[in-house]
């Protein structure tokens, strides 16, 4: 630890030179821009700016795309926030919980609150990879298929809390978000499902256009049927002041254990490979649905800045922990930090356990720079605030094309492809009659997220178990998770027989 | 509340669809050896197409349960004559079929979105980036936010410059545009 601390301070001496510290403000200022419009993204940031690193020192190349990785977990928030247009995916519950917000005139509080947690969340997960970095990257190298298998079962199972109203129709949007998830080419085999015979279904449906359709065209098509082309936070929007949008010492005192809490789960889910920060900020938010004492307002209708803390601490402390397996394992724990693989063997550098060894500079460079970018990106995404809000004063008959036009651009430049603009339209239909007839969205984007890596792991623990059924209870983990599964379902229809068996005694 | 079944037949469709995909054309089990291809996708479209079917019977119950309390207003209005109690009775029956003419003509409005969108990508596709947006914007400001020409090609032009510039210029973002790029 006391190693650790004094690498750190040399680290320090890195990152400050005004090279890497330019690097630094440079890739967070362009991660939160990034993160901000919808349909780009971390993954595409990233690999756009890669290229233009090449010719760069690799401690400053890396110390900027690691600046674009986390500033675009600061950014995702604000368009999810201010339009309902989650600018990455780990932003989609950002949405849900802070757009109710900004129409409740509470747009500067949601964005005060969402850079405050995203700095939280970012300054524990680098303190912790600082510390136990290593250590947790062999914990979790112990989650093999069958234990992550039942770790994305129980949180499918414990979805209670995004089905609304009727629990069938929750029940129902979750299978269709899975559907959805098992078209076009099958991981495991290789074979090409439910395509229909269509090229274009050949790689699947991507997730950027469907979220922009599902959350944002369905959002025109609802103004448009409500006839409230008048945006409703205009009404509230007063000064555009920073300090008016400040949370006081007791608010933000109060959503500190949420952020703590977060973080904490984020940094294991980042530290785990291929889950990222989208799995990190659903299941974050679910568990605060469970032990939150706010968790009335956790509805996904009346916005909530515990929901708000949930998601962004929980994606910032997952982003900062995929560096701990990529780091010391050559592991990468989300798309994003796959990218920066490539850019680490580019660069000539071999990480692994030796890396550490090999190349202190580097390695402890990179991790002081995070600190002092999570700054960064923390002054930045505050002194933006009064800018964003000035956003809310456009009309919404000015803002309602706007959003189609950010739509299909958005979506088309997801994969610069004309087909997910289509996608992204039929995406939004689909919602704008799913929300009419009663069905919530949430849970389908939930089904979507989660099931490729739950079908992938169930068919590997099947395979290297030969078909026996049995694995997902002979794996201590998985067992833990199974029974924790196991509850969660009971939970509710225990509590509602006592309650049945209370009210029939009283009577 | 009919659109409402409809609506719940076409997931069970699909979920049908799924589950003879995947069983049938898949593969669901390969004894010894692992789960097909079909093994989750037909798990969940059951699990949809159950959970569906009891919707749509969980909604025929409610339309029962209205359409004889409203069977039952109207035999009270034909009953006794006269009465503030049954003018307001009636009244209700009556808001109901013009609230119904007025959801038919605003259901239309929703379209508006969709042929904007449909038009924008057409346009994307044939003139690019520069020309979409802006006739876009700039239409849609003008014909259906009823704004001045003036402020219309103000507001247009400079949305259509920030997305420019985030997008194709800075971004590097391959736009189509057969016929006219700009």
């Amino acid at each position: 630890m006391a190693d650790n601390l004094m690498l750190l301070l040399k680290g320090f001496g890195v990152a400050l030179s005004p090279y890497n510290l330019f690097a630094c403000i440079v890739g967070g200022i362009m991660g939160i821009i990034v993160g901000a419009v919808p349909g780009i993204g971390a993954v595409s940031g990233c690999a756009l700016l890669l290229p233009i690193t090449y010719n760069m020192d690799p401690t400053a190349a890396i110390i900027m795309l690691a600046g674009i990785y986390y500033g675009n977990m600061f950014g995702g928030a604000y368009s999810a926030i201010l339009i309902n247009i989650p600018g990455d995916s780990p932003a989609v519950v950002t949405a849900l919980e802070g757009y109710p917000l900004t129409k409740k005139g509470l747009a500067g509080k949601a964005l005060f609150t969402a850079n405050f947690a995203s700095f939280i969340g970012g300054t524990i997960s680098i303190i912790l990879l600082t510390a136990l970095g290593p250590f947790l990257a062999r914990f979790a190298l112990k989650f093999g298929p069958v234990e992550m298998a039942s770790l994305i079962f129980m949180s499918l199972t414990s979805i209670g809390w995004l089905l609304g109203d009727d629990p069938l129709k929750g029940i129902a949007a979750t299978g269709i978000g899975v559907m959805i998830s098992t078209i076009g080419m099958d991981a495991s085999s290789a074979n090409f499902r439910y395509t229909f015979g269509s090229t274009n279904l050949l790689s699947g449906i991507s997730f950027v256009p469907l979220v922009i359709g599902l959350f944002g065209f369905s959002q025109v098509m609802k103004m448009m049927s409500d006839d409230k082309v008048d945006n409703e936070a205009v009404k509230y929007v007063g000064k555009l002041r920073l300090r008016d949008s400040v949370l006081s010492k007791k608010e933000m005192l109060a959503l500190l254990p949420t952020c703590i809490r977060a973080s904490l789960l984020g940094e294991f889910i980042g530290f785990l490979p291929g889950a990222g920060g989208t799995t990190a900020s659903f299941l974050s938010y679910m568990m605060e649905r469970k032990i939150n004492k706010n968790r009335d307002r956790m509805d996904g209708k009346q916005g909530s800045f515990e929901g708000i803390c949930a998601s962004e601490s929980a994606n910032n402390a997952a982003a900062g922990a995929a560096f701990a397996p990529l780091l010391t394992f050559g592991i990468p724990g989300s798309s994003t930090t796959a990218v920066l693989l490539g850019g680490l063997l580019a660069w000539g550098l071999k990480p692994g356990p030796l890396l550490f060894q090999n190349e202190p500079d580097f390695v402890w460079g990179l991790i002081s720079s995070m600190y002092i970018g999570n700054v960064l990106c923390l002054i930045c995404g505050l002194l933006c605030i009064p800018l964003l809000m000035k956003f809310l004063r456009i009309q919404g008959n000015v803002m309602a094309p706007i959003i189609i036009v950010i739509c299909i651009v958005g979506a088309y430049a997801t994969n610069n492809s004309m087909f997910d603009v289509w996608v992204m339209l039929t995406a939004g239909v689909f919602s704008y009659y799913l929300q009419k007839k009663g069905f919530p969205v949430a849970p389908l984007v939930l089904g979507f997220v989660l099931a490729p890596l739950f079908e992938m792991k169930v068919r590997q623990s099947l395979e290297i178990s030969n078909c026996d059924l049995t694995v997902f209870l002979s794996h201590p983990i998985s067992l833990f998770f199974l029974l924790l599964a196991f509850v969660l379902i009971t939970t509710p229809a225990v509590l509602n027989l006592m309650k049945k068996v209370k009210e029939r005694r009283a009577t | 509340m009919t659109s409402d079944i409809i609506f719940s037949l076409a997931i069970i469709l699909v979920s049908i669809i799924w589950i003879i995909k995947g069983v049938f054309e898949l593969g669901f089990w390969n004894p010894g050896v692992s789960a097909g291809s079909g093994f989750i996708p037909t798990i969940f479209a059951a699990v949809t197409l159950v959970s569906t079917v009891l919707v749509i019977i969980s909604d025929m119950k409610k339309r029962y349960i209205s359409q004889n309390e409203k069977a039952d207003i109207k035999t009270e209005v034909q009953n006794s004559k006269g009465g503030a109690e049954n003018k307001e009775k009636e009244s209700k029956l009556d808001s109901g079929d013009i609230s119904k003419c007025v959801a038919w003509l605003t259901h239309l409005n929703i379209y508006v979105p969709v042929l904007f969108c449909i038009a924008g990508i057409i346009s994307l596709k044939l003139f690019g980036l520069v020309i979409t947006v802006f006739a876009v914007l700039t239409s849609w400001l003008h014909f259906i936010s009823r704004i001045n020409w003036k402020k219309s090609l103000l507001v247009s032009s400079v949305i259509t410059l920030v997305i420019y510039m985030v997008f194709e210029f800075w971004l590097g973002v391959p736009f189509p545009g057969d016929i006219l790029k700009l």
